[in-house]
């Protein structure tokens, strides 16, 4: 039944298109443009093929070519287009200051009005700078909080929410001491799935971070990192983890939380959407994710990807028109329903989020970001990703020391 | 005896049968002038570009800027990761191409033999080599799932284990793991390759020699492998190739990691491109990783000269 | 006498048989636990503790898939790249193996060097420049790119196949045609690659299979969603957080189907096509 609807609607919406290109015809040149995208979910490509319809029915002079790659095409895709200079005229990501740093993108106030930039969350345009300068749109946000098996935490005779590592420690004990190798008290996936955000969130609470903003220099291998590290080891070392972390992706422990057999681990915002997926029966709790000890501030990790933009001859107002009619009401919240439980990038879209959202845009105020402006964060975060959790097996200060190295030959710009 | 003279008659045989006219050049392009042709556009146009680019200085978000001499080159042999990875490269490779060969032999051996429904091993024989890597590698990371994989599921029935073994994962056995499904993919073709080998032998020249009196083994190892020989070396130079340009087995089942404790130099270079945005690095080793071929080639050239002389 | 010995015989006959069907399972097990994943609900996918077989037979899953992807489209685009490539590199090759098993000229060792060297190469590696010189002659994202490129790259192991089987052909076979008034096209081509016809077969289903299963250069260069071939397009079930394995795995029997029924019926061809190009 799907299928003979969507060829009706591309064979009506082509069927316009012709004919409004030759109405048009004369009067201006066509414009392609092309857009390429991650695939958050299965959903995306339908949302695409319905959206870029609508605009190019609305738009007959400008013509949309769309691509929605999977996470890990992208990252080859995307740099093989810009290493061999056929930039896409849209790009969505998660990082763009690569592509300020090279003046390859245009700056956002040429292609918002500023009435529509100040919907977007303050917070996130910041993150969105380059130099000072805006050159990107957030798409989308998470931040992240501690999850917990309420049968298997409260089973194990636990009553209070672990608020400090301490805590954590007692509580892993107890759960470890009820069932034994059945369950894995903690999950901390170090794959390279997601490593640098795993990582970060709770060296975070301990007051570490990647890069120091305020003295401009890399901090990977900072005094708190280090410390964060060891304290990871030791949860291994004792047995409250799942076996081989550094392995271990955040889709796998997901799994696993998901069949009721990990008590804690700290998940994203649209974790309650995939359990969904997941059909689980776990009942789960959220609660702000512990820090070191008492005197350290809880914090959370907010992450958010990008749309840019880029600079090309007699494409600026074609890719306005796009991002903007993007970012309508109806359309951004199409978008926002097939990307799958994220937080909205902007101040409109916010007013009308799903209720599990609520507590994490609640956290929001206590986030941390990656250096995400930084010229060099692309390739700092990807090594990063790659190597942190070989600290668990390997040396932890070796492992610190040489990404900080590396990092610092990438630059601070 | 009997069995050397003949293979003797069958090579002057052989060598009568070909013509070896001497012709210009000119005369031959209209013949492979359409082949040269595809491979210099095809092959030898980005082997160029790759050249070129490992000698130019390029950003973090890949555009080439200067020619930049061996700095790419330099940086690469002052990586301190290279050098575990070129070391696995070579278990990788030796190791996958003798497992298989030695576990191919007898498996060539086996569907030569006639019994009931023989065509219909062959036929399951041929699915690895019919269904594309990348996804033989993900059923393979399904089964092997430490939590939800079946394999783990019949151990734990059969009572072999009580604990889930984390096959794939493991720092102790994972690029064993992944060995062991390069072998399973490499097998097939091997297989076919051997079992073509085992039939080009003539019949006569085995009863011959069970006549005279010789064991099942004795004609497996005096005529048999020696008739081998030169499918044997084949088959073996074909997968050293392979399993050196091998990728995607590697790629999805670990990604190279944790870090790059499995990776081999075919997936280290990739990473250098597209993960760390370090194409300089990268292109270098593409070109390293080139020579080595080239020596392979060469290796090559020389058993197929000294073996197929007609070619 | 007789008696024993046809006894010995039937008993290692079936020590045979029972090795050689636990080894044909052993490599079809992962394709029927393929199979049997794909005729799952998602959910029961992620069910703890898994099962052998599946609760409930989601058949529908085979229609489904249908609808959540163009596989249609996809599969067309397999068909269209994976035979004119076959074809292109066997118009190709055919010549080029003839004239190098036929006669002797300059470069003759640098030529065979050359093709030689074109199967050393993994395109991953070279896949930048692949990619400049695409959009150099402006054919990205069109089926002709990838019909060149797969042809190209599975060249090497066609010339070096037939061109050992031309050279088993003895030559007076060829010459009786030409006195009987053939022209050398002719002979070529109703005697020399009748008889040939196992190498060519053989040929065909190499480039056939490498072509079918390429991944990165499809990747690379082929952007609309409805020109993608199979392995490329598949990835539309991978999302960044869950991946729809049932759909995945369904599309995956769907596309190993058709390779596997080319082997089925070329598959004595296959075997004595080997022989002939390795072994003389």
């Amino acid at each position: 039944m799907k299928r003979p609807t969507k060829r009706r609607i591309a064979a009506l919406a082509s069927l316009g298109l012709v004919a409004a290109a030759l109405a048009a015809a004369p009067a201006q040149a066509n414009v392609t443009i092309k857009v390429v995208t991650p695939n958050y979910t299965d959903a995306m490509p339908a949302y695409y093929e319905d959206l870029n319809a609508r605009f190019m029915a609305a738009n007959p002079t400008i013509k949309v070519v769309h691509e929605n790659l999977s996470w890990d095409d992208i990252l080859v895709k995307g740099r093989t287009f810009i290493s061999t200079k056929s930039y896409p005229d849209v790009l969505n990501l998660n990082t763009f200051s690569e592509f300020a740093a090279e003046g390859l993108l245009y700056k956002t106030s040429d292609l918002f009005t500023e009435a529509k930039l100040s919907d977007f969350v303050t917070a996130f345009r910041d993150n969105s700078k380059y130099n000072g300068v805006e050159y990107a749109v957030p798409d989308l946000a998470s931040a992240r909080m501690f999850f917990i098996n309420k049968a298997l935490f409260y089973g194990a005779g636990n009553t209070k929410i672990p608020k400090t590592w301490a805590d954590v420690t007692a509580a892993a004990k107890k759960i470890k001491a009820k069932y034994g190798s059945k369950v894995y008290p903690l999950a901390i996936p170090l794959g390279s799935e997601e490593a640098q955000a795993e990582f970060q969130i709770w060296a975070g609470g301990n007051g570490g971070r990647y890069f120091d903003e305020k003295n401009k220099k890399w901090v990977i291998n900072s005094k708190e990192n280090l410390e964060t590290l060891n304290q990871l080891r030791a949860w291994v070392k004792a047995g409250y983890t799942q076996p081989n972390p550094a392995s271990t992706n955040r889709t796998d422990a997901f799994k696993l939380f998901s069949q009721g057999r990990v008590a804690m681990i700290n998940a994203s915002v649209f974790f309650p959407s995939t359990l969904k997926d997941y059909k689980s029966k776990v009942d789960y709790g959220v609660a702000p994710f512990p820090s070191a000890n008492a005197s350290k501030k809880p914090i959370t990790l907010g992450v958010q990807d990008y749309f840019m933009a880029f600079k090309k001859e007699g494409n600026k107002d074609a890719v306005s028109k796009y991002l903007n009619f993007l970012f309508e009401g109806k359309n951004y919240a199409g978008f926002l329903k097939a990307a799958g439980g994220f937080i909205p990038a902007t101040k409109s879209a916010s007013t009308e989020v799903d209720s599990s959202l609520l507590p994490f845009i609640e956290q929001l105020p206590n986030a941390i970001f990656y250096p995400g402006t930084l010229g060099a964060w692309g390739p700092v975060v990807a090594k990063i990703t790659t190597q942190i959790g070989t600290g668990i097996t390997k040396n932890p200060k070796t492992v610190l020391d040489s990404l900080q190295k590396a990092a610092e030959s990438a630059g601070t710009n | 005896m009997s069995g050397k003279l003949l293979i003797k008659n069958n090579a002057t045989i052989t060598k009568k049968s070909v013509a070896t006219h001497d012709v210009s050049l000119t005369s031959a392009l209209p013949w492979i002038g359409p082949a040269l042709i595809l491979i210099a556009l095809v092959v030898i146009w980005p082997v160029v570009e790759l050249v070129r680019i490992s000698f130019t200085d390029i950003t973090i978000a890949g555009s080439l800027l200067d020619f930049h001499g061996f700095t790419n080159y330099r940086e690469l042999l002052a990586n301190p990761d290279l050098y575990p990875v070129a070391r696995r490269t070579l278990l990788w490779v030796f190791g996958i191409v003798f497992s298989t060969v030695i576990l191919s032999l007898p498996l060539a051996q086996l569907i030569n033999q006639d019994f009931p429904g023989r065509k219909y091993v062959r036929w399951a024989l041929i699915f690895p080599w019919a269904a594309s890597v990348v996804m033989t590698s993900m059923i393979w990371t399904w089964i092997l799932d430490a939590y939800s994989g079946e394999f783990n599921l019949t151990l734990t029935q059969i009572g072999l284990i009580t604990e889930p073994v984390d096959w794939v994962n493991n720092p102790g056995n994972s690029f064993y793991v992944l060995m062991a499904v390069a072998v399973f993919v490499s097998i097939p073709f091997t297989t076919y390759v051997l079992l073509a080998g085992l039939q080009s032998i003539p019949n006569d020249i085995i009863e011959a020699a069970a006549v005279d009196g010789a064991g099942h083994w004795q004609i497996y190892r005096q005529i048999k492998f020696p008739l081998l020989r030169n499918s044997l070396l084949i088959a073996t130079i074909i997968n050293l190739i392979n399993v050196f340009n091998s990728f995607p087995i590697i790629w999805i089942m670990t990604r190279g990691g944790p870090g790059y404790e499995t990776d081999t130099t075919t997936t280290f270079a990739y990473k250098l491109a597209f993960i760390e945005s370090n194409m300089g690095q990268s292109t270098a080793l593409g070109v390293f990783n080139f020579i080595v071929i080239l020596l392979i080639v060469s290796l090559y050239l020389k058993v197929t000269k000294a073996t197929r002389t007609e070619l | 006498m007789k008696n024993t010995k046809s006894k010995t015989i039937s008993v290692k006959k079936v020590a045979t048989m029972t090795g050689a069907y636990f080894i044909a399972w052993f490599f079809l097990y992962p394709y029927i636990n393929m199979f049997l994943t794909s005729v799952r609900s998602h959910e029961e996918l992620y069910a703890h503790p898994t099962t052998h077989l599946p609760q409930a037979w989601q058949w529908r899953n085979y229609l489904d898939v249908w609808d959540n992807a163009p596989i249609a489209n996809f599969l067309k685009s397999s068909l269209i790249i994976s035979i004119s490539a076959t074809i292109l590199a066997l118009v190709v090759s055919l010549p080029a193996a003839y004239f190098l098993a036929r006669y002797r000229f300059k470069f003759r060792g640098a030529f065979l060097l050359l093709v030689l060297a074109t199967q050393m190469f993994s395109p991953t590696a070279l896949i930048i420049g692949i990619f400049r010189e695409v959009d150099f002659f402006s054919l990205l994202d069109s089926y002709l790119a990838l019909i060149i490129l797969n042809a190209g790259f599975n060249l090497a192991f066609s010339i070096w196949l037939l061109a050992g089987f031309f050279s088993s052909i003895p030559i007076e076979i060829e010459e009786a045609a030409l006195i009987d008034g053939c022209t050398r096209i002719q002979a070529l081509r109703r005697v020399t690659i009748p008889i040939a016809l196992p190498g060519v077969v053989t040929a065909i289903i190499f480039t056939f299979v490498a072509a079918w299963n390429e991944f990165t250069i499809a990747l690379t260069i082929i952007s609309s969603i409805n020109k993608k071939p199979l392995p490329v397009g598949l990835t539309q079930f991978i999302g960044q957080y869950d991946i729809a394995w049932e759909y995945l795995f369904t599309a995956t029997i769907i596309a190993i189907i058709p390779v596997v029924v080319l082997f089925i019926v070329i598959e004595r061809y296959l075997v004595s096509g080997l022989t002939a190009g390795s072994v003389k």
